[in-house]
């Protein structure tokens, strides 16, 4: 992300001039990573094709309000699209907590003798994973979705989430113990 | 029992394995119709910015092009009249018998100026008053200082006017007509010229 911040200035003169193929360069630079992190932190994918096309919009609408001397431009959308998602889960009260007790299904799920990594490689697995990610709080879930999903490096991350890189690597550390002991204790028992 | 231990490293190793692999699984983007619509709302509102942009210059240049045409085409206007006093404008003459405008202004001062106070006729029209002369009214007297004088334009008609003394045939009785007078402090009309 870091290697495009040089040409995103020009990417963006080009914006204010209505240059269409700038525009095009710079949607399909961010539309993934943003929808993803949304997607990730929302768990919903009508919310976050909602909030890609208005972080979106805010560039269309006025490409000057970013100003690089404040930062990237990915994390100027990274912040749109981030406080967006904030205030659409405080509406909308959006809570997807993981049962600590799962049902028999689930139970039997994972209760066979493979190992968790091997589980958590199906789609169950991996939707269970989800959902735990979903159900962590929402500091150590955006520390997870850029970090661990999206592969950004701290020092990216911190600049999204305008915190020092050492607090992104503690929230991860600790965001990490979290899964893990959620993940642990739903770990079947044979 | 096997369980993950969030205290073993291995167990840090197969997190970050299956973090991975969610990664890999959730790779996707914004649906192709949102990159769409985003471009097509981008063009539009670019379209329409320079339009805006186009209009505002063909609006300045025309506005600059009238303003030119109209100072080309302004011609030089006479001064609009207004309360001045009669050394100012008028030169006074004497009334006399005869209608020919006769004698010196009664101030040095004011022989330049244009408008001359003149004897009444009996036949007065618009068309036979020249602009710049003033008619003496019976009031008027040579000796009269005119440095006080005003000149006030009125309304009136041709009945009023015969009432303070303008020559004023019959048939303008009833006939509106605008005049300056030549009044003194008191409001004493001296003079009166035919404007309309």
């Amino acid at each position: 992300m870091a290697e495009h911040a040089a040409n995103d200035q020009e990417l963006l003169r080009q914006l204010a001039k209505g240059n269409n193929a700038a525009f095009h360069t710079t949607y399909e630079r961010y539309q993934g990573p943003l929808y993803r992190f949304v997607l990730h932190m929302s768990g919903n994918g009508a919310t976050a094709e909602e909030i890609t096309q208005e972080a979106f919009m805010v560039l269309i609408g006025n490409p000057k309000g970013y100003d690089p001397a404040k930062g990237s431009l990915a994390g100027y959308l990274f912040g749109i699209a981030r406080n967006l998602t904030r205030r659409t889960l405080v509406q909308r009260q959006y809570d997807v907590p993981i049962s600590d007790d799962p049902g028999e299904e689930d139970a039997a799920a994972f209760a066979s003798d493979l190992d968790l990594l091997e589980e958590l490689s199906q789609a169950e697995g991996l939707e269970r994973l989800r959902k735990a990610v979903l159900a962590l709080p929402e500091q150590y879930r955006e520390t997870v979705v850029l970090c661990e999903l999206e592969e950004m490096s701290y020092d990216n991350a911190a600049e999204i989430l305008q915190c020092a890189p050492g607090t992104v690597a503690s929230r991860l550390n600790r965001a990490r113990a979290i899964l893990k002991t959620k993940l642990s204790s739903q770990k079947c028992v044979r | 029992m096997r369980e993950m231990n969030p205290m073993h490293p291995q167990s840090d190793d197969r997190l970050s394995k299956a973090l991975r692999r969610l990664a890999a699984n959730s790779n996707q983007g914004a649906p192709p119709e949102l990159g769409e619509m985003l471009k097509g709302k981008f063009h539009q509102r670019h379209a329409r910015r320079k339009r805006m942009k186009t209009m505002g210059f063909i609006g300045l240049a025309a506005c600059l092009a009238v303003f030119t045409m109209l100072l080309l085409s302004r011609k030089p206007t006479t001064p609009t009249p207004g309360p001045h006093t009669p050394s100012e404008t008028a030169q006074v003459t004497k009334p006399s018998e005869n209608s020919i405008p006769s004698g010196p202004a009664v101030s040095p001062a004011s022989q330049q100026k244009t408008s001359r106070l003149r004897p009444p006729r009996t036949t007065t029209t618009a068309s036979a008053t020249r602009d710049d002369e003033f008619f003496a009214l019976p009031s008027y007297h040579p000796a009269m200082p005119t440095n006080e004088w005003q000149i006030v334009r009125l309304e009136l008609t041709g009945a009023e006017l015969r009432m303070v003394g303008a020559p004023v045939t019959e048939e303008f009785a009833q006939r509106r007509v605008r005049a300056d007078f030549l009044v003194g402090r008191d409001g004493t009309p001296y003079g009166v010229r035919l404007v309309q």
